[in-house]
């Protein structure tokens, strides 16, 4: 085996050792963090994640109207039903 | 594959290293940048899908002209009078506008009398005591609240001003802990009684209603029995916000996914050119190749390994590059395009998420149209007559 082989050889190592890596890092367990989200999520009751929007933008967001549901003839198409169909 | 040709195709690549550098480099980057943004999304979402496990099925507020008001606390007695509905609460939040540096916080209020918020409570904030806490105005602040409080030298208190003039002196009781701040960095979590007197809502009223239905077999008809009863609000069911989320980090990654389309697309463009445009010594090395007795399968076989050695080796180096940018170092800068930036600032650290799928899609979108962008020229090339290629 050539020395440039070598040096390819050992890049490549190096690549799939990090690939190993980043595959066991995003493995481990996190659960104490993600029990922290669920428990402060419980305490507020509220999904919303920071967005960090301007004072008239909405924080928390509105979400889809459902006034309309019962009467199908009167449905609003800004929500884009039509498409959907 | 034998040792020497495995050594005749690394020589080879050597031997064209500034004419595969500048591909591999550029390859790498336009892969780690898209795979930031996936990262960043998927990460988020991930977070939202646990915080949603906790929601209630229904959320219900009063409309008038179109826009949400304050909702009349009657209301949940008459939802408690439904049956299937269980876990009727009343929600009190609101921005309150922190005129100093001129941006808001998200003020959330807590019934302290709610067995179930305050275990919660007490497993995220360790050191609280409730009596102590609830014997003057009190706060438990986020990350972000109270950095910007202590920029303004609020340490230890800060006077809220509410709708009716007065002042309000509250506490900083404690902090957050850091890992919720992708929800919490801009809350400030006080007892319920106290929020209504800072975002200026009255006694009888709450910001919104939530409801649960543990039966899904009923929420259809539960919903519509909620619609009748009164024509003045809007109902929110989980699935909603679920899609609602989605959506929003959904379009925002994909907006990125358009234009790394045409990015790649311009790179492919690139690559199909600039190999098409065979140097003669190129032409004289497949020539020379073609002469003493290799095929035209042997040339291709070749040239698709050398370019499986960038589009692979860029790939992973791209991907790490990606993970490292984002959930080492938080993905400063591209983490603000997911969070926006015109409030507080956002300091999340992202939850890690790295699935099978997500390397897949990454994969199908980079090294395919690679190598598929060199093997046509190529192909041309190496079905030409040796004698001529020599020439």
């Amino acid at each position: 085996m050539s020395g440039i082989t070598k040096i390819f050889f050992l890049f490549f190592i190096f690549l799939f050792t990090s690939l190993t890596a980043i595959a066991i890092d995003a493995n481990i367990d996190r659960s104490e963090k993600k029990q922290s989200i669920k428990t402060f999520s419980s305490i507020t009751k509220l999904p919303n994640t920071i967005l960090s929007t301007s004072y008239f933008e909405p924080r928390i967001r509105e979400y889809k109207d459902d006034r309309y549901k019962l009467y199908d003839g009167m449905k609003e198409i800004n929500y884009m039903d039509f498409a959907r169909k | 594959m034998n040792i020497s040709f495995i050594n005749f195709l690394t020589l080879l690549l050597y031997k064209h290293k500034t004419k595969h550098l500048a591909v591999f480099i550029l390859f790498t980057l336009i892969v780690a940048l898209l795979s930031s943004v996936l990262f960043i999304s998927s990460s988020i979402q991930k977070d939202i899908n646990l915080t949603l496990q906790n929601q209630a099925d229904f959320t219900v507020t009063k409309i008038r002209s179109g826009r949400a008001v304050d909702t009349p606390l009657e209301w949940s007695d008459e939802f408690k009078d439904i049956l299937g509905v269980t876990k009727v609460n009343p929600r009190v939040y609101g921005q309150y506008w922190f005129e100093p540096s001129e941006y808001y916080f998200t003020i959330i209020g807590v019934d302290f009398y709610d067995g179930q918020s305050v275990k919660s409570l007490q497993k995220l904030v360790k050191n609280i005591n409730l009596k102590e806490f609830m014997a003057r105005d009190n706060m438990i602040v986020g990350d972000g609240v109270k950095k910007m409080l202590d920029s303004y030298h609020y340490f230890k208190y800060y006077n809220f001003r509410p709708p009716d003039r007065s002042i309000k002196k509250v506490y900083i009781y404690d902090q957050l802990p850091s890992t919720t701040n992708i929800l919490s960095s801009d809350a400030v979590i006080m007892d319920i009684g106290l929020a209504r007197e800072i975002l200026g809502i009255d006694e009888d009223f709450a910001t919104d209603i939530v409801l649960n239905v543990p039966n899904e077999a009923e929420r259809d008809a539960i919903k519509i029995k909620l619609i009748v009863s009164h024509f003045d609000m809007r109902i929110v069911q989980k699935a909603d916000i679920q899609k609602e989320y989605k959506n929003l980090f959904n379009y925002k990654g994909g907006v990125f996914l358009a234009l790394y389309m045409i990015v790649i697309a311009t790179f492919v463009l690139i690559l199909y050119q600039r190999y098409s445009m065979v140097s003669s010594s190129d032409k004289k090395e497949i020539g020379i190749l073609r002469a003493i007795g290799w095929s035209i399968k042997d040339v291709i076989r070749l040239k698709v390994y050398e370019s499986l050695v960038i589009a692979v080796s860029g790939f992973i180096l791209g991907v790490v590059l990606a993970y490292v940018f984002v959930f080492v170092f938080d993905a400063p800068l591209l983490s603000s395009i997911f969070f926006g930036f015109q409030n507080l600032s956002v300091d999340v650290s992202l939850t890690p998420n790295l699935s099978f799928g997500l390397l897949s899609l990454l994969f199908m979108f980079f090294v395919i149209p690679f190598v598929a962008a060199v093997l046509i020229p190529v192909w041309k090339i190496a079905i030409t007559d040796p004698s001529e290629a020599m020439k």
